[in-house]
């Protein structure tokens, strides 16, 4: 097909409009990586855009070496690893059950779904987890409450639900049990949903602090994203309200530099394992889509 | 989920269903009792919305007061001021944030080479993977008045005095309705960019036969191929608009902006966790859900009317 004159015109116009996106998304994020290697002196003159002036590694060398960011990321990797393992387990046994025939299986799926429309609300949970349940300041509670998510109870299940039954028919004829043909016939045969869902809890478990914010009362249990949230905002909030630090932060006002290589250091592991799994999400987001 | 297909097969005595039903039920164990814990007892909790909590007492102990906290927060200025906050920038994010992704998925699909394309799409999908922590501390330093690069320009080229941007009421939801299409427009482009993908080329070829340009192209077959996603997002968007995700606004407001950028997630918040107002902040937790109720129930029926497509 030929081309009009407008046609290509627009060619031109439109790849710039891509380049401008381009530049827009990454203009912060190359920005914080200058301020995070450039000199102080270029920082307070505000000449630093998207390349490093005066580089140089020191806050680098200090976040390593901060004891709360070291524990903090200890415990990112504990909590994403055993969350991202026991969501991926529950979630696998409950959507192949509700794959199967047994007594009083619409209440139990109702048991589910209902949750997707209805909640207790953040007080109420926060009254039962804190009070009632007496989780506060617990491993367990940035984790339990985060293993169950419904919808990617409803993906898995309708992923299940494509295997032919002649599977399930000749793993029983083997003498196996129901787990035994969720772990070693069902697990297998679904792994690339399985891996697509596990990112997905992955990533919910790696950027977790509001939990951490509302139930863990003292440093030990913070997350990474939680340490970042005090490194960098509890200092400007302090400026303005009566924001209290902790007599151990106080002493350690982070500088600039330090705060912006935190924020490299957080946030680059997914930076660089997010291309890789992006068309997991994409795939999850449009079949959440069509299923509702 | 749909429910399960009536049984067509023999009815067994319910002992024998029972019995071979036991291993499904020890599948589901772990998942029941998880949600019962952390999603049921707090739905119950909700019973102190209508009592005077207090920890001391328990849920069960203490007194009931009926709707006093209803009518206390409903006749409070600043609980409206929050409601009014969060409409307003709710209807911003309506006006600006939706559209976005919509005319970037268009000029997307124009895009000749499929390798810029690819790498376009991979490259806007970047900051749905940043956590908002890491989001707001990039909004904080690019609007810094001491480092940022924006302050920077303004001094060096309009010799403008350093603006505490993210202090000042008229900035404040601007920042906020940016940074979060910021965030979120390259994700919620793929709906369209699968819906664009789903439409028959036949349809283009046939329109080029007939004289179409690319724009009459666009008006008149890739526009209605997106309608009914379009239709069905915005119901969706519109059924939560008297809901702000916390942790946005939480960490970018403070006290000097108050006035416009106290929603209600992070006023109850304050009120509940920090000033442990529990009963008063469950009352508008629980006046929340039924308004979201009604809200999605709604838009749930006008996207069944209008695109023939619904939730449930």
């Amino acid at each position: 097909m030929k081309k009009t004159r407008g046609e290509i015109v627009f060619q031109y116009f439109d790849v710039l409009f891509m380049i401008l996106i381009l530049a827009i998304i990454l203009f912060p994020v190359l920005n914080v990586i200058s301020l995070s290697v450039s000199s102080r002196d270029a920082i307070l003159n505000k000449e630093v855009s998207i390349y490093p002036i005066g580089f140089n590694l020191a806050a680098y060398e200090d976040v390593m070496s901060n004891t709360q960011f070291k524990r903090s990321l200890l415990n990112n990797v504990f909590l994403t690893v055993i969350g991202t393992f026991f969501a991926v387990i529950v979630t696998l046994m409950t959507s192949f059950a509700l794959t199967k025939e047994f007594l009083a299986k619409k209440i139990i799926s109702y048991y589910f779904v209902i949750t997707m429309y209805f909640s207790g609300g953040l007080i109420p949970t926060y009254i039962i987890v804190a009070n009632v349940l007496k989780l506060r300041n617990t491993y367990a509670v940035l984790i339990l409450p985060s293993l169950v998510s419904v919808f990617y109870i409803i993906v898995m299940r309708s992923q299940i639900e494509t295997m032919p039954s002649s599977v399930f028919e000749a793993s029983y004829i083997d003498g196996a049990n129901e787990f035994q043909t969720v772990f070693l016939i069902v697990l297998p045969m679904i792994a690339p949903t399985i891996a697509a869902i596990s990112m997905f809890f992955a990533l919910s478990f790696w950027n977790m602090w509001y939990n951490v914010m509302i139930y863990i009362d003292h440093d030990k249990h913070w997350t990474l994203q939680y340490f970042l949230r005090v490194v960098v905002f509890e200092k400007f909030l302090s400026q303005y309200s009566s924001t209290s630090l902790t007599v151990e932060f106080e002493e350690m006002i982070p500088e600039q530099n330090f705060r912006n290589a935190a924020v490299v250091m957080v946030a680059l592991p997914i930076v660089c394992i997010y291309p890789f799994v992006q068309k997991y999400f994409v795939k999850g987001i449009i079949s959440g889509a069509v299923k509702g | 989920m749909q429910a399960a297909s009536p049984r067509t097969t023999q009815k067994k005595p319910l002992s024998v269903r029972f019995k071979k039903s036991i291993p499904y039920y020890l599948l589901l164990l772990p998942g029941m009792l998880l949600l019962f814990l952390f999603n049921y007892m707090p739905i119950g909790g909700i019973v102190i919305a209508f009592k005077d909590f207090s920890p001391f007492k328990g849920i069960w102990g203490s007194p009931w007061v009926g709707l006093k906290h209803f009518i206390y927060f409903l006749t409070n200025e600043s609980f409206w001021r929050v409601m009014r906050n969060t409409i307003i920038i709710n209807f911003y994010q309506l006006i600006f944030g939706f559209p976005f992704p919509i005319f970037f998925a268009l000029m997307l699909n124009e895009i000749a080479s499929n390798r810029f394309k690819k790498a376009i799409q991979t490259i806007s999908y970047l900051p749905h993977f940043l956590s908002w922590v890491v989001v707001a501390s990039l909004v904080t330093n690019v609007l810094s008045p001491s480092e940022g690069i924006v302050n920077g320009v303004l001094e060096r080229v309009f010799g403008i005095e350093p603006i505490y941007f993210l202090t000042k009421t008229e900035y404040f939801r601007g920042i906020i309705v940016v940074s979060a299409i910021w965030k979120n427009f390259g994700m919620n482009s793929v709906y369209y960019i699968a819906s664009l993908a789903g439409i028959d080329t036949e349809l283009y070829e046939a329109a080029a036969i007939d004289g179409a340009g690319r724009l009459r192209q666009t008006w008149h077959i890739t526009l209605p191929g997106l309608r009914n996603i379009i239709v069905v997002l915005l119901v969706l968007q519109m059924g939560s608009m008297i809901t702000i995700g916390f942790e946005q606004i939480f960490l970018l407001y403070n006290s000097m902006v108050y006035d416009v950028g106290d929603v209600i997630s992070t006023y109850t918040y304050r009120l509940g966790i920090v000033n442990t107002q529990f009963s008063l902040t469950s009352a508008i937790g629980v006046t929340q859900s039924v308004v979201n109720f009604i809200l999605v129930y709604s838009a749930n029926r006008i996207s069944r009317a209008l695109a023939g497509w619904s939730l449930w």
